[in-house]
């Protein structure tokens, strides 16, 4: 049975002088117990929205509609009060900057227990204990001293490390990890990718990671969801999707990769690197067919003029996309 | 990308200011170039100082219309190494050489070499919308590096060649009484490398031109630099984080790590066969974007984090974190040493050389 269950998922945003903007648009997906579902996409095209929208967590101009099923309950619908029950209990949460989502005038200690004690309601002294032990698991050394010390006394790499932990704390089924390394130079981000891989498999968190980044994704992602302003262009199992993307849009964006291994030969270092031209659509642009299409090398005159909606790919087992042009044509063009 | 469209002024202009030195001459020389700063120990200004070795004694060279590309984490002082190149932080001792002058000669920088320096070295900064002027037009950021640096031109002289600048990477003359603000991050990209390039130079400083932009507009701007690079027969310095980028535009490659030379040599040296342990690290840990790789390889992952620049661990930088970190690699700084043909060069005790006598000291801290 699916855990997070996301259906037509929208998220709009009012604005004073202008047209509203819809920053998120029909996004369907379903999350399995102990899976990693990696949401990626270039910046803009609605990946936080999407998960902020889940969590409550939309500026006070943001009205999201839709339904998110966790538990039997709608997400989008709670109170507040409901809410709080849920976010930092059955659904922990990582974001981009460590340095903003602690709090600098509290010892980790403090942080990290008052979950704790707000959501399980045991003792101080108890939620410390529990706390160092979590300090452990991820690997923070001499956790028992530094507990006591504040954010700033941790390096970045530490800090998230802290964000994990506290995040891990009440066990939660999800955990929601926004570019939780985009901040990280590469050989701490290799540390965190590797942790989030054996918290998965050793605790069974489902996780949901949102990045720009593909190498992170082919890393930790069961299943991927390619985002495009504001829709999803192609969800499929992380294997098909890497291999076989049926999206231009998706095999533009695995195309345009600079790469550091060249052994397959389909990447001559010493050719340009494959580009999409153009830019994204602006936020709040009117379309009217495919967003993807201006840029889009295998458009035709109906994908400027018809939105293609999601829909399931012939012969796979988990593979949608939204395009119009058949899968079979997008294969003849020579990559 | 419209190619072809560099008219008179971009090509023949750039001809006649490069000659003098021939494709594949060295052109920028760096020896032994130390940046330190002494800043507070403690929370206050008034603190105890201590010294802050954010490039240690770096050597290399950039040769005619070659690319080098300048890899390592965040402060291991790449960006330093840019900026004191260039002129936009004072040095703490050795020399930089550019052509035929000394602009930086034992710690010093004469006056008149920075004029010299100005005129032919540029920069490309990482933030394409912080980099601009937002009260000024596209032609008035683009036109006021000639007007300082070849104030003889005539207005429409100028004018042309902001115009024939501005196509060549992709933007019209359509654009020229815009704001910076009216454009995406991709095209002030753009514009920053149309100002650099204006006025001619022969060498440009990219500090992390690519890494605030997304990855389709990414390629875009790799692709324009590698096209104007060759065109112009330009030398790019181009110092970056994101090993596949450097990868993807550099001829040579440096790794740096806290302040010093790792490793140096060609792309398919350093990419092919790296021997730093450090060089070995770094290209491992980079996540690759293809799941079947990415779950079968063994990651390498290091322990720990850089150690602080104002505290730097004894004898060899990386030895805090080095799996192959030896008591002999506290002892002394290792030596920059040459390894197989060319200028390859690397910075390790354990490279190739005989096992080591363990007739060795204490370690020190």
């Amino acid at each position: 049975m699916a855990l997070l269950e996301v259906k037509d998922l929208g998220v709009r945003f009012t604005r004073r002088d202008a047209s509203p903007v819809d920053a998120v648009q029909r996004v369907s997906f379903t999350l399995e117990k102990g899976k990693t579902l990696g949401i990626v996409g270039e910046s803009g095209s609605g990946k936080s929205q999407t998960v902020m929208a889940l969590l409550g967590l939309l500026p006070g101009n943001g009205q999201a509609s839709g339904e998110a099923l966790y538990a039997g309950r709608n997400l989008l619908t709670l109170s507040q009060r409901e809410l709080n029950q849920i976010r930092g209990d059955r659904i922990g949460m990582v974001f981009q900057d460590p340095m903003t989502s602690l709090n600098p005038f509290l010892t980790v200690e403090r942080q990290m227990t008052e979950a704790l004690q707000l959501h399980r309601g045991v003792s101080r002294r108890e939620a410390r204990q529990k706390a160092i032990e979590a300090l452990q698991r991820v690997w923070i050394p001499d956790a028992a001293r530094r507990i006591d010390r504040y954010p700033h006394e941790f390096s970045g790499g530490m800090r998230q490390r802290v964000t994990i932990a506290t995040a891990l704390l009440t066990e939660p089924e999800i955990l929601i990890a926004d570019e939780p390394t985009t901040a990280l130079d590469v050989t701490v981000q290799a540390q965190i990718i590797e942790l989030l891989r054996e918290l998965n498999r050793d605790l069974g968190t489902a996780i949901i990671l949102i990045t720009h980044d593909m190498g992170v994704v082919a890393g930790l992602a069961d299943d991927v969801m390619v985002m495009y302003a504001g829709r999803t262009v192609e969800r499929a199992g992380a294997q098909a999707l890497f291999e076989n993307p049926t999206h231009p849009y998706t095999r533009g964006l695995l195309d345009a990769l600079p790469r550091i291994d060249d052994s397959d030969g389909t990447h001559d270092i010493d050719a340009p690197l494959r580009t999409i031209a153009g830019n994204p659509p602006a936020p709040g642009e009117a379309i009217e067919g495919c967003a993807f299409a201006p840029r889009c090398a295998l458009a035709k005159e109906r994908c400027h003029s018809t939105r293609p909606e999601l829909e399931a790919i012939a012969g796979e087992k988990d593979g949608w996309r939204a395009c119009l042009r058949p899968v079979g044509e997008m294969m003849e063009v020579v990559r | 990308m419209g190619n072809g469209t560099a008219g008179k002024p971009l090509g023949g202009g750039a001809a006649g200011g490069n000659a003098g030195a021939a494709v594949g001459e060295p052109v920028l020389t760096v020896r032994d170039l130390k940046v330190h700063f002494r800043v507070p120990r403690g929370a206050y200004p008034w603190s105890s100082k201590a010294t802050l070795r954010a490039v240690d004694g770096v050597s290399f060279e950039v040769r005619r219309g070659e690319t080098v590309g300048l890899v390592g984490e965040s402060g291991c002082g790449k960006s330093t190494l840019a900026r004191a190149i260039i002129g936009l932080t004072p040095v703490t001792a050795g020399s930089v050489r550019w052509r035929d002058t000394e602009t930086v000669s034992d710690g010093r920088r004469p006056a008149s070499a920075m004029e010299r320096l100005r005129k032919d070295v540029q920069m490309v900064f990482q933030d394409p919308l912080a980099s601009l002027d937002p009260r000024m037009t596209i032609e008035q950021i683009v036109t006021e590096p000639l007007k300082v640096q070849r104030p003889g031109l005539g207005r429409d002289e100028t004018r042309a060649r902001v115009v024939t600048m501005l196509e060549r990477v992709g933007l019209g003359a359509h654009h020229l009484s815009r704001y910076a603000h009216e454009f995406s991050g991709g095209q002030c990209q753009r514009i920053g490398i149309a100002r650099a390039l204006v006025g001619e130079p022969q060498l440009v400083i990219c500090d992390e031109p690519v890494s605030a932009l997304d990855v389709s507009i990414q390629a875009q701007i790799v692709n324009l630099l590698r096209d104007l690079q060759r065109e112009l027969q330009l030398s790019l310095l181009f110092v970056a984080h994101d090993l596949a980028v450097v990868k993807a535009i550099s001829q040579r490659v440096l790794v740096m790590y806290l302040g010093r030379v790792m490793e140096l040599g060609t792309r398919h040296e350093v990419y092919g066969s790296p021997q730093h342990p450090y060089t070995r690290a770094l290209l491992s840990a980079v996540p690759r974007p293809d799941p079947a790789t990415e779950r079968t390889r063994t990651h390498a992952v290091l322990t720990g984090e850089m150690p602080s620049p104002l505290n730097l661990p004894s004898g060899c930088a990386f030895r805090t974190r080095c799996p192959e970190a030896i008591g002999a690699c506290a002892e002394e700084v290792p030596q920059s040493i040459s390894r197989g043909t060319g200028d390859r060069r690397v910075a390790c005790i354990r490279v190739g050389a005989e096992p080591v006598a363990s007739t060795v000291h204490a370690v020190s801290r």
